[in-house]
């Protein structure tokens, strides 16, 4: 059989996806068989070889990370982006809430432990983007996989159906789909509900692992969330933090999630004890429609 | 005419890096730089963000060692909070913790560095990965991913995931060990101490077939530091130990305290900073961390095989400076950490329930300190009366060796750049010399391939007169 000429690069991240590739364990060896790796992983090489699937991981931070990715998108007949961040820009998007200037004169000048700090502006290393981007949005993206990173079982399965030229197939449905959690008090509009609800997880007496966290009065990013990363984290009896980011459709995360909290029962507030948009957004601000803070 | 090479792009840190080195007008080495190219913004963005949330925003950090900002950034919440955790969940999260060394460990000696020994150096560097490794010693190989995979599911079991895991939480653990996982976990650790036995005796293996060819990665005196309890090799919690570098002490703190010992210095060319002592200031303070820098703060590793084996280790002398023993150290290190999740496993206290205690918001300020695969890990925050963070700091462990890596490259270089001319193998023989601190870099260079190289030869116009390049 022919294989399926590959290249992976890396943006901006924290190499994550590129570790779940490697939790493939010995399924590793096997996908070997049935695709030739040309370079992963890849930096800022200005020469992409010819491939027939390029996969990319990471944000857009930087201009070399924009850079990689055009040249990507030239050499390579179709792109994967490869986990949260070069879906929807990632953890990396909170970057957005802040100006440049903001966020550099916190990390080289005002941390407590730096001495004479300033912010380095060497044309050693490239210049920063104002604002964190996903990977869609500047360049055509073929296939989307989420997940932070994305699960090896949900790799292996869309990584076979590219190299059976069948269109991946990822779930649609939010988080609570996969959930087993019972919940039947959030159907009862009640005032006590609200009230006594809102809590960080260390602050309840018990943490219920069979009872939805929303119940508990813990905000949960399950109604949000795209499903498919076989609810690690809720089974791990934490809260969902919506890493999968938005499901199909859904036009943002975080604006779902208040929807969601306000039809099912009277704590929109629920949202606004808390941090909005940390929670909200937190893994999908880029492509939001409020991607980035306007500099006045 | 002063000239300057470029070694571009190198590699990554947690992201991307490269190399200068700096020429005179007669064409001899007289500096060399590391470069971070990356920049990301965690010490802002954290700002606002609630206080418990923090153990899973921060490890997104890295998603190689996760499990330690994971562990710090949960310490960091239960020392703002005023709470001791008790026993059981402490055990739980050094069992998770020692699951991340295992991991790590296994993933860069086996994965990353390995290929340059059991390969070659020179050998093609398009077959100088794992890809080769399997096909050269396809045994050696396979007891390589299953050590990985023992550390990734000790992380699962315990963590609820293997990478960025969740179950860590202000006051404890959310969750307890269930009792079958228990003994996989225990059948697989005894199996890895076997497997870890055979890495310590393939990186001696290495050492004495490239003492000769390869005569040094880098051999200067610097300080040392890293975590010990009552003297031991620890990663959870203990006091930071600082060696001068004929390993008399030089100092020793409660990690609270780290801003009147540690303080960081910014240079133009890098994204990442320079951390040093403090009491002697910049650069004289500078010191290295990471397994090299543990075993030599260390007096005793309490396992019985690691312990063994330290011993005999350190009968090479009171402090070791060469960089290529940092291999070594860490399949030393490796062993330790298999043999303590094996006695872990063995307490019968891991699956008691008992792992949380109930804690409230409050204002205040936490620091949570842990030994990382690469070094000393520093979370510190700051929060308000909502439990919101107000002020995020950060000293990671591969930002301790910026300054040795560079000095590793000056060394390397010296000997493989003569006249302004680039000797063939000093492209591989740089990113070794970096790859023995095991920076995040190293996980792109030889992961599931190879890593490509240009060595830019230039005028001090600008001017590219020569270039070597490897794909």
């Amino acid at each position: 059989m022919k294989k399926l000429r590959v290249a992976t690069g890396h943006l901006q991240g924290c190499f994550g996806c590129h570790m779940a590739l490697l939790d493939l364990h010995e399924d590793l060896i096997a996908l070997l068989d049935s695709i030739d790796l040309v370079r992963s992983p890849i930096n800022d090489v200005k020469s992409v070889p010819k491939v027939e699937l390029g996969i990319l991981d990471g944000a857009l931070c930087n201009s070399s990370n924009l850079a990689l990715a055009k040249e990507f998108r030239k050499k390579a007949g179709k792109i994967l982006a490869f986990g949260t961040c070069a879906a929807f820009g990632g953890i990396n998007g909170l970057r957005n809430l802040f100006s440049l200037e903001e966020v550099l004169g916190r990390a080289y000048v005002e941390t407590e432990s730096t001495i004479k700090g300033k912010v380095p502006s060497s044309p050693d290393i490239p210049g920063m983007l104002p604002h964190v981007r996903a990977v869609h949005q500047e360049i055509q993206v073929d296939y989307v996989l989420p997940g932070c990173p994305p699960t090896p079982r949900m790799i292996k399965a869309v990584l076979s159906d590219i190299i059976g030229n069948k269109e991946p197939d990822i779930p649609q449905k939010n988080l609570c789909h996969e959930c087993n959690r019972k919940h039947k008090e959030m159907y009862i509009p009640k005032r006590e509900f609200v009230t006594n609800s809102v809590h960080a997880i260390m602050e309840l007496d018990e943490i219920d692992p069979e009872k939805c966290f929303l119940e508990q009065g813990l905000l949960c990013m399950g109604p949000a969330t795209r499903e498919g990363c076989e609810a690690r984290c809720v089974k791990g009896n934490v809260p969902c933090r919506g890493c999968m980011g938005p499901t199909t459709g859904a036009l943002e995360q975080g604006a779902k999630m208040i929807n969601a909290l306000a039809s099912i029962l009277p704590a929109g507030a629920m949202m606004f004890m808390e941090d909005v948009v940390g929670v909200g957004y937190r893994y999908s601000l880029p492509v939001s429609i409020f991607p980035y803070r306007e500099d006045k | 005419m002063k000239r300057k090479i470029e070694i571009d792009p190198l590699t990554r840190l947690e992201g991307h890096g490269k190399v200068t080195i700096h020429l005179d007008d007669n064409g001899a080495v007289t500096d060399a730089r590391f470069h971070v190219t990356e920049f990301r913004g965690f010490e802002k963005f954290c700002e606002g963000r609630m206080l418990w949330d923090m153990p899973v925003i921060t490890p997104r950090i890295c998603g190689i060692c996760p499990v330690s900002h994971h562990l710090a950034a949960a310490k960091a919440c239960d020392d703002l909070l005023g709470i001791d955790i008790p026993p059981a969940a402490r055990k739980l999260r050094e069992l998770m913790h020692m699951g991340q060394i295992i991991q790590s460990h296994a993933l860069h000696f086996f994965f990353l560095s390995s290929p340059d020994f059991i390969l070659g150096p020179d050998s093609n560097p398009e077959k100088r990965s794992l890809i080769g490794l399997y096909e050269k010693n396809p045994d050696l190989a396979k007891k390589a991913i299953q050590l990985r995979k023992a550390g990734q599911t000790i992380i699962d079991r315990v963590g609820g995931r293997p990478i960025h895991p969740v179950t860590a939480i202000p006051g404890g653990m959310s969750m307890a060990l269930k009792h079958e996982d228990r003994f996989e976990l225990l059948k697989d650790a005894a199996e890895s101490v076997r497997l870890s036995e055979i890495a310590v005796d393939t990186a001696y293996g290495i050492l004495d077939s490239y003492a000769k060819k390869l005569p040094s990665l880098g051999n200067f005196r610097t300080k040392h530091m890293g975590m010990t309890r009552e003297g031991s090799l620890e990663f959870y919690d203990g006091r930071i130990m600082i060696k001068n570098s004929d390993n008399r002490k030089a100092d020793e703190f409660g990690g609270r305290d780290y801003l009147d010992y540690i303080a960081e210095h910014v240079e133009d060319s890098t994204w990442l900073k320079f951390p040093y002592y403090k009491k002697e200031g910049w650069p004289k303070g500078i010191y290295r961390v990471g397994p090299l820098a543990r075993l030599n703060v260390a007096e005793h590793v309490l396992t019985p095989a690691a312990g063994e084996r330290f011993r005999a280790y350190r009968s090479l002398g009171d402090t070791i400076n060469e960089n290529l023993y940092y291999h070594v150290a860490r399949t030393i290190e490796l062993l330790y950490a298999c043999e303590r999740a094996y006695e872990l496993l063995s307490d019968d206290e891991i699956v008691s329930k008992d792992v949380r205690i109930r804690a409230e918001r409050k204002a205040g300020e936490g620091v949570g300190v842990i030994e990382a695969p690469r070094g000393t890990l520093i979370h510190h925050y700051w929060a308000d009366d909502d439990g919101r963070v107000t002020k995020a700091n950060f000293i990671v462990a591969t930002a301790h060796n910026n300054k040795a890596i560079d000095m590793s490259v000056k060394e390397v270089a010296r000997k493989y750049v003569k006249g302004g001319k680039v000797r063939e193998g000093m492209l591989n023989r740089v990113e070794m010399a970096i790859r023995c601190y095991d920076p995040c870099l190293s996980c792109s260079t030889h992961a599931v391939g190879r890593m490509p190289l240009e060595i830019r030869l230039c005028s001090a116009e600008g001017e590219c007169i020569d270039v070597l390049r490897r794909y």
